[in-house]
């Protein structure tokens, strides 16, 4: 069996994480929020959890402002991307010195999400840096990255003594999947620097549903993924939900574990404080449907079927059971029962690349048949609990077997 | 005027080159800027040759450039260039051990320039000169990118052949030091296998190597590091020097223990 780390993406209500960790042995190791964990936080933190966990600097959105991020002082109030490219070295030497001031394992160089940055700003700045006009294509935003973040961090660390390695955060979204030049210019930018170790790679794609079902975005991250590995790169992604199977078919090295979606789905507006808080949906995480099941269709599956074969029958499981259980977003038993149900996936993972594939197939194939006997149950499933995702995620699992792999 | 005793005349484009000797230098190179020729270029490879003092670049005795007039001296490398050595011997040829050395002493010498972050962009049989003492010297830093965002250069430079695909079709943001793998993966094919491996361009697009030539004793090993210098796109080639000399430093192990 292959090792695949798995690292709790915290974030609001952390300490479910922790919990898990500490108390079941539930994940690898964690990746540090300063946006939910203040500096003092952190420096409490146990030795032991710091040297398995690693910091996300979350630039995002730039203009992070929430009390806990502050305490860390890595720069007044920056508004704007010309605010931080004028402060641009000290940020990046204050970050990584605090970074490599604390016992976590590796240094991480964070990344920005142009989307959420003003785009008024850009033309003087690019003009600014460049000495040439911005033509707004991706590849503009890429010599911004490189020159705002990049650098200043890479230069610096070159400059220090540290055996941590190095991390670089980078955000694949759609238009890097559609865009072929786009996509070499960023593998060839990140592959370049002798410095960085991994890649922290943030999915992110927009759903019509709770699950990433865009066959071309998948399958081009798990191209990029393996191309990554080719080049001796530790890949780590964040942010992600279930279709980490995929991931780890591609080759990633780990993957990260959040219990609300805003954690398993990057969204850069969680990274702005005007973000509007909405309770979701309270659901249970079915390891046999391979999706979250909204927990109102719990008690006509229920008459029709062994609980257990549809839901792990972990204890936190049990504890929803009981007939005074008060469904809420804000009860942590359903994310526990998550983290453990799927992490047993996780861990019988076969190590050989078409043994995992055949797995992960067997998976889907077995989902998509217990959807069938649901229905033929009188069961519909909504569209964000039902099992559309399925057949999408076994055609790229197909074509990537076929297209990278060269065999049917 | 010039009181050198002149030895000999090369063909240069940019420059008028004579082997002389100088009463200070001894027997040296002379380069004397042409009517009408920029001394843009030269006056690069001279700021990237004052960097380094070491074997693998001819060293620099004195140099006096402005916008109207050059006047360089610099050592005379005793030595034949690869191209030379190609053409006249079978010392490289289905020889792997010598190959892998070469291009170890390569990897070293480039790397001074790598570190700079400052990549060659001519490799290629003509700009390698071996010493005696069998170091190569990498010559003709003229078109040398540095990736620090000050280079202007605008023309695309290349030799056809040994130049990559995204050097010659001008995608000059994909330029690093795998531009220069990609023409040492080059060079090692044609000394090893005795042939030129890309005759244009569309050779470097269309065409694979053939690594199973008759009659050659490649390793298993050999194969995959010329694989890896050559890859078509630049995230296929190696990333890392330390990993081609890793890979070299274990084919010549296994090579040594046969």
């Amino acid at each position: 069996m292959s090792k695949i780390n798995i690292y709790h993406q915290c974030g609001f209500r952390y300490s479910w994480n922790l919990d898990i960790c500490r108390d079941k042995n539930i994940g690898d190791g964690f990746i540090l929020s300063p946006k939910d964990m203040e500096k003092n936080y952190l420096a409490s933190m146990e030795d032991g959890d710091l040297a398995r966990s690693f910091f996300d600097p979350q630039f995002y959105a730039l203009s992070l402002m929430s009390s806990q991020y502050l305490t860390y002082g890595f720069h007044d109030y920056i508004e704007n991307l010309s605010d931080y490219s004028k402060e641009r070295l000290s940020i990046a030497q204050k970050n990584i010195d605090y970074q490599n001031s604390i016992n976590i394992k590796y240094l991480t160089i964070p990344t920005i999400d142009f989307e959420l940055q003003n785009v008024d700003e850009f033309d003087s700045l690019y003009l600014e840096l460049f000495g040439t006009v911005y033509d707004g294509n991706d590849g503009n935003n890429l010599d911004l990255l490189n020159e705002l973040v990049i650098k200043p961090f890479t230069e610096y660390i070159k400059t220090i003594s540290t055996n941590k390695k190095v991390l670089l955060t980078i955000i694949f979204d759609e238009n890097t999947a559609k865009n072929n030049d786009k996509f070499n210019e960023l593998i060839t930018l990140i592959t370049s620097y002798d410095v960085v170790d991994g890649i922290y790679l943030i999915p992110k794609c927009a759903r019509s549903y709770k699950r990433i079902s865009n066959i071309q975005f998948l399958l081009k991250i798990m191209e990029f993924i393996n191309i990554l590995k080719n080049n001796n790169m530790e890949v780590i992604i964040g942010n992600c939900d279930i279709e980490s199977l995929l991931y780890i078919v591609a080759g990633a090295d780990a993957i990260s574990l959040g219990i609300y979606e805003n954690l398993r789905y990057y969204d850069g507006k969680r990274f702005i404080d005007s973000e509007q808080k909405r309770g979701p949906n309270p659901r249970m995480f079915s390891y046999k449907l391979l999706q979250w099941i909204d927990y109102t269709y719990l008690f006509p599956i229920s008459e029709y079927y062994e609980m257990k074969e549809i839901f792990d029958d972990n204890e936190y499981y049990e504890l929803t059971q009981i007939d005074s259980y008060k469904w809420h977003f804000l009860k942590s038993e359903p994310y526990k029962h998550y983290m453990i149900s799927f992490c047993k996936i996780i861990d019988t993972m076969p190590d050989e690349i078409n043994e995992k594939i055949k797995y992960v197939n067997q998976l889907l194939t077995n989902a998509q048949e217990m959807n069938t006997d649901l229905e033929n149950n009188g069961i519909i499933l909504d569209d964000n609990s039902g099992g559309t995702h399925l057949s999408y995620w076994r055609t790229i699992l197909l074509q990537y077997k076929k297209k990278l792999l060269g065999s049917d | 005027m010039l009181n050198d005793k002149i030895l000999k005349t090369f063909n240069s484009g940019q420059k008028e080159v004579t082997l002389v000797e100088n009463k200070e230098y001894g027997i040296c190179i002379r380069k004397i800027k042409k009517e009408n020729t920029s001394t843009r270029r030269i006056i690069r490879e001279i700021e990237i040759q004052n960097k380094f003092d070491c074997d693998y670049y001819p060293r620099l005795y004195f140099s006096d450039i402005t916008s109207d007039q050059m006047l360089i001296y610099e050592e005379y490398i005793e030595g034949k260039d690869l191209s030379d050595i190609f053409k006249e011997n079978n010392y490289f040829k289905n020889d792997e051990n010598s190959c892998l050395n070469l291009l170890k002493e390569l990897l070293t010498g480039l790397n001074y320039i790598w570190n700079e972050s400052i990549v060659h962009r001519d490799l290629k049989p003509q700009n390698i000169i071996i010493r005696d003492n069998g170091i190569p010297v990498i010559l003709d830093l003229g078109i040398a990118k540095i990736l620090d965002g000050s280079d202007s250069t605008t023309k695309i430079w290349f030799s056809e052949g040994y130049a990559p695909i995204e050097q010659f079709t001008g995608q000059t943001k994909l330029i690093d030091k795998r531009t220069d793998f990609f023409s040492l993966g080059v060079i090692i094919f044609e000394l090893f296998f005795g042939i030129r491996l890309f005759k244009s361009n569309d050779d470097v697009i269309n065409k694979s190597p053939d690594y199973n030539l008759a009659n050659f004793n490649n390793s298993k090993k050999f194969y995959n590091i010329l694989k890896k210098l050559l890859g078509k796109r630049v995230f296929e080639r190696y990333r890392k020097v330390d990993d081609i000399i890793c890979d070299i430093n274990k084919a010549l192990e296994r090579s040594n223990n046969e």
